[in-house]
C-alpha cells in the first residue's frame, strides 16, 4: 500500500516539504535559489538606495524620509488600534468561564494530544510546565501527554523525562516519553524533526490502540516553557466546536513571554513584550496570520501533510503554510485571544542575554525562508486563487521587508541626507527642517508606546515580595528603549538572516537556553 | 453563548485603514511644503516662501536676538539657534552677553534657504596671564616695573610687584625666555598651526591671509570649492532698514508644483548665497583695519573665520565674513604691542612683559 495515501494530493509532491534550494533539481532549484536571494537583495537595495539617494539625490531622499515618517506614525496608530482591541478581548476571554460556554456542546469525543518537545531544559522548567497542565480545568482522562526528548541531549534529559512521567503519568490518560534519534538522514536537528517523530510515535502507540478518530484529536504543540492558563483547553475546544472549518484550521493562543518577567532586565522585557504585542496585533487580522510558537491543530490536518517539516528552522510557522498549500488555500488560523505564558530570554549576564535575544530573533526572522516556500508553491499550486496568491505574497513581502528596513531607515538613515547631501542641500530650509519634522513625527509615534506601556503593566505577573512598587515605574519607562531594540533585535538579526539565506549559508536550529 | 467582545470586523478595520491612508495623502503635501519653507498666510489665503537663519554663538548665557526680538539664551548644549519661517528679506541679528562685546550683523534671508552666521563675543575686560623674565622660587611672576595692561585687565595668575627686587634671589622664567625668542624673530614668525607662504602670509585649512596694496590685509579662500565658507562671494543685499518684503506668495497648488516640479529645481539647487560653479567669483575679502596700520596678523586660534590684528591702539579680532560689515572686537587695548599667535594662544609683548590673552571658551 502506498504510504502516502493519507496525504492530501498536493502534499504528495516530492517538493512539498522542501527546505532549501539544494534539495531541488533543475529549473525548480534555480527558481527556489532566486527566491532565496530576493528578500536579502530587496532589503539591502533599499538601505543602500537610501544612502545613495542621500548623496546623489538628497532632496528626493529627504522627501522620501518625511513621507516614510508620516507612514510610520499612521502605521503605529493602526497597529495600536489593533493592539488595544485585542488587549480588551484578551482580558475578556480570560474573565470568561469557558467551561460554562461549552455546556451547550457535546464534546466528550474530543481528545487532546499535548506534545512538549524539549532538549536540555532544566527540570524546574519542565516541571512547572507540566504542573500548569495538570491544573487546567479539563477532563485529564481525555488528555494524552507526550514528552519529546532528544537522544542527542544525553541521559540527563532522559532522566528528567522519566522523572516527569513518574510524577505526572497517573494524572493524564497517557504519558508517553519519546526519544528522537540523532543524526537521521534528511533531517535538521531541531524542534520540527523532534516533534514530528514524537507525534508519529503517539499515533502508533496512543491513538491507534484506542481507535480514536483523528478528526477528533486536537494536537497542542507547546514549547517546553509553556505555562498554561486554567481554561486553555476549554477555550480551544469552544473555538474548535464553533469554527467554520474545524479540521481546516489551526488555533493560535497569545504567547505572553512573562513567566520570568520579574527576573528579566529591561531590555529583555521590552523585547519579550514587543513579541507578544506583535502576536496580539496579528490576532485581530487573522488573514495575515500564520501559526507561531505554541499552537494547536487537529491531528487529522497534521496527518494529511505528514506533520511538521523536519528539514528547516521555523517549523512552527511553516506548518501553517504546508497546510494552506495542501488544502489549496482553504485553511485558516483562528486566533484564540487567550494566553499561554512562556519565558522571556534571560541569561546570567547582560551580554549573555543580549546574545541570546539576538540569536533567538535571528532564528525567528529566519522565518523569511517561509516567504521563499510560499512564493515557490504559489507558482505550482494553481488551485489557489490568483487573487489570494498575490495578496499573500505582497503581505509577506511587505512584512519581511519592513521588519528589516523600517527601523534602520527611520532611526539611522533618516539623518543621512543631512550628512551626505552636500553643500547645496545643506544650505536649504529642507535640510534644516528634515530632522525637526522627522523628530516631531517620531515623538508623535511614541504615543503608541504609551499604550504599549499601559498594556504591558496589565500583563505583568504578580509582583514578588522582594521587588518594590518602583519596579512598575521602571517597567513603564523601559519602553523608551524600543527604538534601540527595534534595530538591534529586529532589523539587524533580520538582515543577518536574510543575508545568510541570500548567500546560501543556511541556518540551523538554535535552542534558546531556558532557566528559572 | 459567545464572548461579548468580538474580533475587529473586516469592515471596521478597512474603514480605519482608509481613514489613515487618507490622512497620509492629505498630510503629505502640507508637510512637504512646510519642510521646504512654505508658510500659509491666512490673510491673503496664499502660501509664502520663507527662509531661515542659523546663528551660532560660542558662549553659554549669551542672548541671540533677531530683529530685536530675543529668540534664544544659549545653554551648554544649545549654543545655536535656527529660526525658520522668516520673511525673505534682510534681518538684523545681534548676540550679546553681559561683560562682553556685542556682535551685530545684518543678514539676508532668501526663500527656501538658510543663512548661516557665527557670532563671537570677546570679554570687555580681558583676562591675561602675565609672564615675566623673573619669578620666585615657587613660580610666582615678579614685576619690577608697573604694567598698564594689568591695570586694565584681570590676571589669571599670581604676580608680585617688587621694584627693588634683586635678581640674584629670583629664577629666570624659561617660558618668558622661549617666548621672547619668538617675538625677536616676529618678522619671520613661525606659527606652528599655520603654513608660512611668505613673510607676511599665513595659510590654514584653505584660507590664506596676506598683506596687499595699501598695507591692507586680505583673506582669500584657496581650498576646494565644496569647502568654501558661506560668506565668500556672497551676493550684495539691501540694508536692514531699507529692505522691503519680497513678494513670494503662491497658491497652494503652485507651491506644491514648485516643490515637485523638476523645472523649478534651480531655486533649490543653486541657492543665491551659495556659489554657482559657473559664476565668476574671486573669493577674496578685505579685512577691516579701521584705518589703523597692521603690524601683525594671524588666524584666531582654531578658527578660519576670525583674524587677529595687531594695531597701533591694541590687538583686535575681526571676522572675515563681510556680509553687511565685519564685526571687530578688541582683545587687548594698549599702544605699540607686539603680538604673536603661537600654539593656539595669543601673546602680547609690551617691551617688559609678555601677556598670554586667555581664551576662555572653545572657539569653533
Amino acid at each position: 500500500m502506498d504510504e502516502k495515501t493519507h496525504l492530501l494530493p498536493y502534499a504528495r509532491r516530492t517538493d512539498f516539504h522542501v527546505g532549501r534550494a539544494t534539495e531541488l533539481k533543475g529549473g525548480d532549484k534555480f527558481l527556489y535559489r532566486v527566491l532565496e536571494i530576493v528578500p536579502g537583495v530587496a532589503s539591502w537595495a533599499t538601505l543602500l538606495g537610501v544612502l545613495a539617494a542621500s548623496v546623489y539625490l538628497p532632496f528626493l531622499a529627504a522627501y522620501f524620509i518625511i513621507a516614510f515618517a508620516i507612514y510610520w506614525v499612521l502605521k503605529t496608530a493602526f497597529l495600536s488600534y489593533h493592539l488595544r482591541h485585542n488587549w480588551k478581548r484578551l482580558r475578556h476571554h480570560m474573565s470568561i468561564n469557558w467551561g460554562e460556554m461549552l455546556e451547550r456542546f457535546e464534546y466528550e469525543h474530543v481528545h487532546h494530544l499535548v506534545i512538549f518537545p524539549f532538549y536540555n531544559e532544566p527540570l524546574a522548567v519542565v516541571d512547572s510546565t507540566l504542573a500548569s497542565l495538570a491544573k487546567t480545568n479539563y477532563d485529564k482522562s481525555r488528555m494524552m501527554v507526550v514528552l519529546a526528548g532528544e537522544e542527542k541531549a544525553g541521559s540527563e534529559a532522559q532522566d528528567i523525562a522519566t522523572a516527569m512521567k513518574e510524577k505526572y503519568g497517573s494524572i493524564f490518560a497517557d504519558f508517553l516519553v519519546t526519544i528522537h534519534p540523532k543524526n537521521v538522514p534528511g533531517e535538521m536537528a531541531g524542534k520540527g524533526s523532534n516533534v514530528s517523530y514524537a507525534i508519529e510515535e503517539a499515533r502508533v502507540k496512543l491513538l491507534d490502540p484506542r481507535q480514536l478518530d483523528y478528526g477528533q484529536v486536537l494536537v497542542s504543540n507547546f514549547d517546553v516553557d509553556t505555562v498554561l492558563y486554567p481554561d486553555y483547553f476549554n477555550c480551544l475546544v469552544w473555538h474548535f466546536m464553533t469554527a467554520e472549518r474545524p479540521l481546516k484550521s489551526s488555533y493560535q493562543p497569545v504567547p505572553l513571554f512573562n513567566n520570568n518577567l520579574w527576573q528579566a532586565g529591561s531590555l529583555s522585557r521590552v523585547v519579550a513584550m514587543s513579541s507578544t504585542f506583535w502576536e496580539m496585533v496579528q490576532q485581530e487580522r487573522p488573514e495575515r496570520m500564520a501559526t507561531f510558537s505554541s499552537h494547536s491543530v487537529s491531528f487529522q490536518a497534521l496527518y494529511e501533510v505528514n506533520y511538521w517539516q523536519r528539514n528547516m528552522v521555523s517549523e512552527d510557522s511553516r506548518i501553517y503554510w504546508n497546510l494552506m498549500m495542501a488544502n489549496n488555500g482553504e485553511y485558516d488560523v483562528i486566533p484564540l485571544s487567550y494566553p499561554v505564558s512562556m519565558d522571556a530570554n534571560v541569561a546570567p549576564t547582560l551580554f549573555g542575554t543580549i546574545k541570546n535575544i539576538y540569536k533567538q530573533h535571528r532564528r525567528w526572522t529566519y522565518g523569511v525562508e517561509n516567504f521563499v516556500y510560499i512564493v515557490y508553491h504559489f507558482t505550482k499550486n494553481k488551485n489557489i486563487s490568483l487573487r489570494k496568491r498575490i495578496r499573500v505574497t505582497l503581505q509577506q513581502a511587505e512584512g519581511y521587508w519592513s521588519l528589516v528596513t523600517n527601523p534602520i531607515m527611520l532611526f539611522v538613515l533618516g539623518w543621512a541626507p543631512i550628512f551626505l547631501g552636500g553643500r547645496v542641500f545643506h544650505e536649504t530650509v529642507l535640510s534644516y527642517n528634515l530632522p525637526i519634522v522627522v523628530r516631531n513625527l517620531l515623538i508623535l509615534a511614541m504615543f503608541g508606546l504609551v499604550i504599549s506601556a499601559i498594556i504591558s503593566l496589565s500583563l505583568v505577573p504578580e509582583r514578588p515580595k522582594h521587588r518594590s512598587r518602583f519596579s512598575y515605574v521602571v517597567m513603564a519607562l523601559q519602553w523608551i528603549l524600543v527604538p534601540v531594540t527595534m534595530i538591534i533585535f529586529s532589523a539587524i538579526p533580520g538582515l543577518d538572516a536574510q543575508t545568510r539565506l541570500m548567500f546560501g549559508r543556511y541556518m540551523g536550529f538554535w535552542v534558546t537556553p531556558k532557566s528559572r | 453563548m459567545t464572548p461579548q467582545i468580538k474580533p475587529l470586523s473586516y469592515r471596521h478595520r478597512n474603514f480605519f485603514f482608509y481613514a489613515l491612508a487618507s490622512a497620509f495623502f492629505l498630510s503629505l503635501p502640507f508637510l512637504f511644503l512646510y519642510a521646504t519653507g512654505y508658510r500659509f498666510n491666512p490673510f491673503d489665503n496664499q502660501f509664502v516662501s520663507t527662509g531661515g537663519l542659523y546663528v551660532a554663538a560660542e558662549r553659554t548665557g549669551a542672548q541671540i536676538y533677531i530683529d530685536d526680538e530675543l529668540v534664544r539664551e544659549t545653554r551648554v548644549f544649545r549654543r545655536a539657534f535656527y529660526a525658520q519661517g522668516l520673511e525673505a528679506t534682510t534681518h538684523k541679528v545681534h548676540v550679546q552677553k553681559e561683560g562682553h562685546h556685542t556682535w551685530v550683523k545684518e543678514l539676508p534671508v532668501y526663500p527656501h534657504l538658510v543663512t548661516e552666521a557665527q557670532s563671537f563675543n570677546l570679554p570687555i575686560i580681558p583676562t591675561v596671564k602675565v609672564i615675566t623674565p623673573w619669578r620666585t622660587g615657587s613660580g610666582v611672576a615678579v614685576l619690577t616695573s608697573s604694567s598698564t595692561i594689568l591695570a586694565s585687565s584681570e590676571s589669571s595668575n599670581q604676580y608680585l610687584f617688587e621694584p627693588r627686587a634683586s635678581t640674584s634671589t629670583l629664577e629666570v622664567d624659561p617660558e618668558f625666555a622661549s617666548l621672547i625668542e619668538l617675538f625677536k624673530s616676529a618678522t619671520t614668525s613661525k606659527a606652528t598651526t599655520t603654513l608660512e607662504v611668505a613673510t607676511s602670509t599665513k595659510e590654514w585649512r584653505g584660507v590664506r591671509l596676506f598683506e596687499g596694496l595699501n598695507k591692507d590685509v586680505f583673506a582669500s579662500f584657496v581650498g576646494p570649492y565644496e569647502q568654501m565658507p558661506y560668506y565668500y562671494c556672497a551676493e550684495t543685499f539691501p540694508p536692514y532698514d531699507a529692505s522691503t518684503s519680497t513678494s513670494n506668495t503662491l497658491t497652494a497648488s503652485a507651491a506644491m508644483s514648485e516643490v515637485v516640479n523638476p523645472d523649478q529645481e534651480d531655486e533649490l539647487v543653486l541657492p543665491v548665497q551659495s556659489v554657482s560653479p559657473n559664476k565668476i567669483c574671486e573669493p577674496v575679502i578685505k579685512i577691516d583695519r579701521a584705518n589703523e596700520e597692521v603690524s601683525y596678523f594671524d588666524f584666531f586660534p582654531n578658527s578660519t573665520d576670525l583674524v587677529v590684528l595687531s594695531q597701533e591702539s591694541g590687538i583686535y579680532v575681526v571676522e572675515i565674513d563681510d556680509r553687511a560689515w565685519q564685526n571687530r572686537q578688541p582683545m587687548l587695548l594698549a599702544k605699540d604691542l607686539k603680538t604673536i599667535v603661537y600654539n593656539g594662544a595669543v601673546y602680547a609683548y609690551d617691551g617688559n612683559y609678555i601677556y598670554q590673552i586667555i581664551i576662555t571658551q572653545n572657539w569653533f
